[in-house]
């Protein structure tokens, strides 16, 4: 009995190696395609996303800025008026 | 300390590292429309010329108002504040029986530092040079304290200010314009010197004083005439810009989005 089980256990075990392998290399196939083919998957080292300082400076320049405003805490010693 | 420069009164609190009154009356005699001998009248005279480094950087700053408005604070205005009969200093009385005559804004080119002006523009640098000088004047204080001319005020630290009906804190700058201070009349017509480049009129604006807090006092005095001259759209101009701007019409105050938010 057990010798005309044994050819069986052999071509499941070698079955199964074989599904494993199939999927292992079909991921590693997918990744690799996807790294290739896809934007958001990085292909070099990770940079910032943020955008150049020259151009945060520029834009920056060509902005009006507002200042700190509060309520007043104390009698003012000026005052600002039309000019 | 206190003295009197560019037809106003300036005012320094905190110890200074130089002279403020030499920084003012370096910018006053370069840019002053009333001294025939100053580097503005001379190039308005010349129809343009060669500046100075200093007069360069200065109108630079204009040509930077006059983008970050859209148009609305521009320096090519003189001929039309001439016209309206702002014509000599303020304090000697521009009152005349005479009607205000009309001119339209010129134009000018800057290729580096030769200027060229369009045949009849007058540039006037007012509306940039004065806050300017207050920021200059401030950048010398060696500590907290302020400097102010004519109420265009910037602050190192906090500082309370006062305004028509209330007061604020302040940190960075703080300017008004309006038409309450600086009224003439012409023909019986009332004048004032802050002109709309669209009509090249003095402006029809519904607000007598625009307030604006901004991290410099150039960025508050250039957001307040732009605000004023904008009339009705000027509180949501500056509420884009995130500015808080406040706004007086005859006895009424009003506050736009930013302004409320900072001093709830």
């Amino acid at each position: 009995m057990a010798t005309r089980l044994e050819p069986v256990h052999r071509r499941v075990q070698l079955a199964r190696l074989a599904l494993a392998g199939g999927a292992a290399v079909l991921f590693g196939t997918s990744m690799a395609l996807a790294r290739v083919h896809f934007a958001g998957h990085h292909k070099q080292g990770v940079t910032p996303l943020a955008p150049p300082q020259r151009l945060v400076d520029v834009v920056r320049q060509d902005q009006l800025q507002a200042g700190i405003l509060a309520p007043a805490e104390a009698a003012p010693g000026i005052a600002s008026a039309p000019s | 300390m206190t003295f009197r420069s560019m037809g106003c009164d300036v005012v320094v609190e905190g110890a200074l590292a130089a002279d403020a009154r030499a920084v003012f009356e370096r910018y006053d005699a370069t840019f002053s429309r009333f001294r025939p001998d100053s580097e503005l009248a001379r190039l308005n005279r010349a129809g343009g010329g060669v500046m100075s480094p200093f007069f360069a950087e200065v109108l630079e700053q204009a040509l930077w108002a006059s983008r970050v408005t859209r148009g609305i604070v521009v320096p090519t205005v003189g001929r039309c504040v001439l016209a309206a009969g702002y014509d000599a200093d303020f304090h000697s009385g521009l009152d005349r029986p005479e009607p205000a005559a009309h001119a339209a804004p010129g134009a000018l080119r800057r290729v580096g530092r030769v200027l060229l002006l369009a045949p009849g523009t007058q540039i006037d640098l007012n509306g940039v040079v004065k806050s300017i000088a207050v920021d200059r004047a401030a950048a010398l204080l060696r500590g907290d304290g302020f400097v102010s001319a004519g109420g265009d005020i910037a602050t190192r630290g906090p500082v309370d200010v006062a305004l028509t009906g209330g007061a604020v804190r302040v940190t960075g700058g703080i300017a008004t314009s309006g038409v309450t201070r600086r009224q003439w009349l012409r023909g019986g017509v009332r004048q004032h010197h802050l002109i709309d480049p669209r009509s090249g009129l003095p402006s029809a604006s519904p607000w007598s004083e625009v307030t604006v807090c901004g991290a410099t006092c150039l960025d508050a005095d250039v957001a307040a005439k732009a605000a004023f001259l904008l009339g009705e759209e000027g509180p949501s101009w500056l509420d884009e810009l995130g500015l808080p701007g406040r706004f007086v019409s005859g006895a009424s105050v009003f506050s736009n989005r930013h302004w409320k938010s900072a001093c709830i």
